[in-house]
């Protein structure tokens, strides 16, 4: 699937969650819903004690879903994240990008590190993009005025994480200028127009 | 009765065990896929991978992990 795709979903799944820019952060559980609704796939999401090494697992079935979600030692935004790409998989992926090789699924986690920009491939992993539809539903490219005007008053990127329930440095790779240009750019071939900060 | 070594059953490592879940899930109870979300790998093998996945899902097995819907 493409970056494009990928953003087209985010975009539907928060026009099903009839999401707000004043509303601040959106509920997982209102996407999970939504998912249930409009996209016939039930998941369920439990936390409990993991390991440090994994964060979360997804086990998909047909029309149901786990997710499993660490839940020592992780703040509430990053359960939420986490949770939320899991989601995310659920929505972008197809029988061609389920995981039939598991031990090259893992040397891949462990060798490398999942950053949102790399150099934009024509199709991008699903790991990669499901972080990126993550990051996509809970904070909003319509919302990237707010997040703007946050830096411009000199407000770290902590305060962005708190207004949107992320953690905070999801937030600083999402306002990595470089990854900006490539949003802007998939965003305009979608033809969405961001809204405009009032000044 | 003398127990050769050759009789001693070979331990599983961390990465067969998780295998032998993961077909046994596809087998038998329908799972189609997996994904995860990798976290501390900085001092990480793929083994230990695989030792946290498979706690995890013991853990999970044995009723040790609750339902959310706060998040």
């Amino acid at each position: 699937m493409r970056l494009e795709d990928g953003l087209l979903v985010a975009k539907q799944v928060l026009g099903h969650c009839g999401y707000s820019c004043t509303q601040g952060h959106l509920k997982v559980e209102t996407v999970r819903l939504i998912i249930r609704q409009h996209y016939k796939i039930d998941a369920v999401i439990h936390s409990g004690n993991s390991p440090p090494e994994i964060y979360a697992q997804l086990h998909r079935k047909q029309d149901f879903a786990h997710i499993l979600v660490k839940e020592n030692e992780m703040s509430y935004c990053w359960q939420r994240f986490v949770a939320c790409k899991e989601l995310a998989h659920l929505l972008i992926d197809s029988e061609g990008s389920y995981t039939h090789d598991v031990p090259a699924l893992v040397r891949d986690l462990v060798l490398h590190d999942l950053p949102l920009l790399q150099d934009h491939p024509a199709e991008m992993t699903s790991e990669r993009l499901a972080k990126i539809v993550a990051c996509e539903i809970l904070m909003p490219w319509q919302c990237r005025a707010i997040m703007d005007k946050m830096l411009e008053d000199g407000r770290p990127c902590i305060d962005i994480a708190k207004h949107f329930l992320v953690p905070e440095k999801i937030v600083q790779q999402r306002m990595d200028p470089a990854w900006i240009v490539q949003l802007e750019t998939a965003h305009r071939d979608l033809d969405v127009v961001p809204a405009i900060p009032q000044r | 009765m003398t127990i050769t070594n050759t009789q001693i059953p070979k331990a599983k490592t961390a990465s067969e065990a998780f295998l032998e879940w993961h077909s046994e899930q596809k087998v038998r109870h329908g799972l189609v896929d997996i994904k995860f979300y990798p976290g501390d790998l900085s001092k990480a093998a793929e083994d230990d991978f695989y030792k946290a996945a498979n706690q995890m899902n013991a853990d999970f097995k044995a009723g040790k992990f609750r339902v959310r819907n706060d998040l």
